[in-house]
């Protein structure tokens, strides 16, 4: 990371450009002057998105909507961050992130738009380069599940954890098996429907160990479905003869119960609803004109004559047909003749009369023949044996009463028909002998008429009572059809067939059974798999975040021991003299801070990350001395040596100036200032060692006229003399200064210069006068207070300083140049 | 997705199930539920197309031999 320009973000505003040191950038600012506004420019740049905005929009989207650009920013043109990198090939490159204003951001690497930096190495956000202080015990504190997720996004298996949940989804109430087709839905309703049907059978159970074995295997399944069919209608037959061959097993059996189709109401002929039809007077009109015929055939006298002349003309028949065959007299001209056979046939009773008698007879005949009740189709009365099984198989509330009243008057009214029908024969059969000039006994045929009107009307009554039959038959039909159909082995016989012939929605339930089983084993592959990689991970990471924490916290009985992962959760665990317990609860805030700065020092540096440098934002502010001092000592020193760039902020001059003594003489160290913030945003300086910064400002301030400067001189030599003594104090002795040493008293500063080793002790009295005299002239209740020292007052105790640190210059680590 | 695409291109050739594999390779060309989903009701539906047919065309489907 060489240097980072911010426009418009956060606490920028105007564009400033930020450059950092090869190896150890420091960088000291109070509290609001903007430093964690960088972190955050440089994690935006990075990944689009900050943590703490992640954080917060949990809490609430609304406040922090629109808090990535800079309050002032009047959008002139797009936010950005810019930084300049060497990669790990050593080429320089740009990587600039734009932001819209809908939050929305454009990356390019070097000038070409890319939608992540995959580019650079940098595939995922696990390895993330910044520390920052009021993240650390984010991990710590949040619960085993959070944590699990958190520690899983930062060894790299977020993605993956991602994956498991989607696949636990599938699996879930919400998942596939509410969302597959329908057409799978529906069969395995049909699945269940028909397994629960067929627990109702002895005969099924092998069939339902079948459809109940899982996997289910329908071939195995149809096997026993097939024994069970040929079982039942007593032979195995070709697949598409099976169908037909259970239905007629099924209506066999129902018959066997009730033969109700036996009880089905006919359709009615043409001629016999004709018959019925009050306006028809066909055959009553033939009937009149037969019995007219019949009273004017009573005539005898005419009838005699006519006959004998008929006789008559035919015994003249032969050679002498002139000659007449009772006086042989040639008195049979062809003109008397005629005159005979017109006289006979205007006889009554005589020749076509009858023909046409014969033929109205015929007629009648056969239009009656039609009418027979013993031609019509039969409807069968059901037998007392077949009421007393309708009775028991129906429920009580079922209409069987009006069918069997229905019934019972349908029969009867058929025995009407016959009956008149039987008088109609008799009349007719009178008739017909009488037209043949017989005379029957008992002569009825003057009746016919009246018979015949009687048959009509018993028919009439019959079709209404077959109205009244039919629809009674219809009302009780469904029930009995229901109740049939439900009846022991003709259910199960339909059972068969319902199995039969949706036998391919077994099949496809069988399949999608199948597919929830294979979820279930892909989830536990998946979770294996992924326990398995937490495994591998968190040996290599475990004991890297151990090392980072043993480096804080070395030798300590009470401290972190391990992270053990679970299925959703991770553990921290902590020993206590060799008991294991549980760390958030029972670690100190400070063993917790330490673990919180291992956990992210473990995922962002190390061989899984591509970058070199990291960021430590505040680290040590809510340590102890001792866990401060490890941090400066172990921690920068296994990173810097480690070979990373290392950019340390805080607002601490004593831990700034301590690695700043620390460091300087083996690094070149880089210095930066966070000054007063402003609207446009904040003050940052470069900065030298602030030992040699303090006595510049000393001596350029003494020489001035103006009283408030050389006020100033005399604040800035303090400053110095204190500072010289807790740096040369740190630098030979490695320790930080004592919160106790806060408190500048020269006794105090005294003790610590004479645990220096290689202090002259000679070079102790410059700096206890330099002390005295600007004591002297700080401390408001002094009376010396109120003046300011003149230039010739200051000059010489700068001069000894000078002196006193061109000394001490190699073992203050001050490069000779700086010093001068 | 670098890294996790590598970890299930990793698991996708551990898998022996070639539903397993297809839903690992639905997820790494579409990461996400929906394309989880969606690769479970598309091996579904063809599953249930290849039933239909054989059914529809009359060469199996139907139950077997019968048990013994």
């Amino acid at each position: 990371m060489r240097q980072l320009t911010v426009q418009g973000m956060r606490g920028f505003r105007d564009r400033q450009t930020v450059s950092f040191g090869q190896v150890l950038t420091l960088v000291l600012g109070a509290n609001g002057t903007g430093k964690t506004s960088l972190v955050e420019a440089l994690e935006w740049l990075l990944y689009g998105r900050t943590a703490r905005r992640e954080r917060g929009e949990g809490l609430s989207k609304q406040e922090y909507k629109g808090s990535y650009a800079n309050v002032h920013w009047d959008w002139h043109e797009r936010p950005f961050v810019e930084a300049v990198v060497d990669a790990a090939d050593g080429t320089e490159h740009t990587v600039r992130r734009e932001l819209s204003k809908d939050e929305s951001s454009d990356l390019y690497v070097d000038g070409e738009p890319r939608p992540d930096l995959s580019v650079l190495g940098v595939l995922s956000e696990f390895a993330k380069p910044l520390v920052m202080q009021h993240a650390l015990q984010d991990f710590i504190h949040s619960q085993p599940k959070q944590r699990y997720r958190a520690l899983s996004s930062m060894l790299g298996l977020e993605g993956l954890i991602r994956f498991r949940d989607d696949v636990d989804k599938l699996q879930g109430t919400a998942g596939y098996a509410t969302s597959k087709p329908n057409r799978a839905t529906e069969a395995r309703a049909f699945l269940a429907h028909l397994l629960a049907e067929a627990r109702t059978y002895a005969a099924a159970g092998r069939l339902v160990e079948s459809l109940q074995q899982r996997p289910l295997s329908a071939q195995d399944a149809s096997r026993v479905l097939r024994g069970l069919v040929v079982a039942a209608i007593g032979a195995d037959l070709p697949d598409e003869a099976v169908p037909e061959a259970l239905r007629d097993a099924q209506a066999a059996r129902a018959r066997e119960v009730v033969d109700w189709d036996a009880y089905r109401p006919h359709a009615l002929t043409d001629p016999v609803l004709q018959m019925a039809c009050p306006d028809s007077r066909s055959e009553a009109d033939l009937a009149h004109q037969l019995v007219e015929y019949l009273q004017g055939a009573g005539d005898e006298v005419g009838r005699v004559l006519a006959e004998f002349y008929r006789m008559g003309l035919q015994l003249r028949e032969g050679p002498d047909s002139d000659r007449c065959p009772f006086c042989h007299a040639r008195t049979l001209t062809a003109e008397r003749t005629a005159e005979i056979e017109a006289a006979a046939d205007a006889a009554t009773g005589g020749g076509q009369a009858q023909e046409a008698a014969a033929t109205r007879l015929g007629e009648l005949r056969k239009r009656l023949s039609a009418a027979d009740p013993d031609s019509w189709p039969a409807v069968e009365c059901p037998s007392d044996e077949a009421w007393e099984r309708l009775t028991a198989l129906l429920p009580p509330e079922a209409p069987l009463p009006q069918f069997r009243s229905a019934a019972t008057a349908l029969q009867r009214q058929r025995d009407e028909c016959q009956k008149a029908y039987g008088q109609v024969t008799a009349a007719l059969t009178h008739v017909e002998q009488r037209v043949a000039g017989l005379a029957p006994a008992e002569d009825v045929s003057n009746e016919l008429p009246t018979r015949i009107e009687a048959l009509a009307s018993a028919v009439r009554a019959y079709v209404a009572a077959l109205d009244t039959y039919r629809s009674a038959f219809n009302g009780l039909s469904p029930g009995v059809s229901e109740t049939l159909s439900s009846q022991g082995e003709v259910r199960y016989l339909g059972f068969l067939l319902e199995a039969w012939e949706r036998w391919s929605d077994v099949e496809i339930a069988a399949q999608d059974i199948a597919l929830e089983e294979s979820l279930g084993r892909f989830r536990a592959e998946v979770r294996e798999f992924i326990e398995e990689k937490q495994k591998e991970m968190l040996a290599t990471r475990g004991s890297e975040i151990k090392g980072w924490y043993d480096l804080l916290n070395p030798d300590e009985l009470v401290a972190f021991s391990r992270i053990q992962p679970a299925t959703d959760a991770l553990q921290i665990l902590a020993a206590s003299y060799g008991e294991e317990m549980q760390a958030a609860p029972n670690l100190s805030a400070s063993h917790l801070n330490c673990l919180g700065l291992a956990v992210h020092l473990g995922c962002a540096v190390g061989g899984h990350t591509p970058f070199r440098f990291v960021l430590i934002d505040d680290p040590v502010q809510s340590m102890d001395d001792h866990h401060a001092q490890r941090f400066i000592q172990g921690v920068l020193g296994k990173l810097l040596g480690d070979g990373h760039q290392v950019i340390v902020m805080t607002h601490l001059e004593r831990v700034h100036d301590h690695i700043d003594a620390r460091y300087r003489r083996a690094h070149n160290v880089y210095r930066l200032r966070f000054e007063a913030h402003h609207p446009e945003g904040p003050t940052i300086t470069e900065a030298g060692p602030r030992l040699v910064e303090l006595l510049q400002q000393a001596q350029k301030c003494s020489e001035a006229t103006n009283e408030s400067y050389r006020h100033e001189a005399v604040l800035s030599l303090r400053q110095f003399v204190e500072r010289f003594v807790k740096d040369l104090f740190q630098v030979t002795t490695g320790q930080l200064i004592p919160r106790a040493y806060e408190s500048e008293s020269w006794p105090r500063l005294r003790r610590l210069l004479l645990r220096c080793p290689g202090f002259d002790v000679a070079d102790e009295g410059p700096l206890e006068h330099a002390h005295e005299f600007t004591s002297s002239h700080l401390h408001e209740d002094d009376a010396a207070a109120a003046r300011v020292p003149g230039p010739h007052e200051i000059r010489p105790h700068v001069e000894s300083m000078q002196k006193l640190i061109a000394k001490y210059a190699d073992q203050l680590g001050l490069d000779a140049d700086e010093v001068q | 997705m670098g890294i996790v695409s590598g970890l299930l291109t990793e698991f996708r050739d551990l898998v022996s199930d070639p539903f397993h594999k297809g839903l690992v390779e639905a997820y790494l060309e579409s990461p996400g539920y929906e394309a989880l989903l969606n690769e479970c009701k598309r091996t579904m539906e063809a599953r249930i197309d290849e039933i239909e047919t054989t059914h529809r065309t009359g060469n199996a489907g139907l139950p077997g031999q019968a048990d013994g």
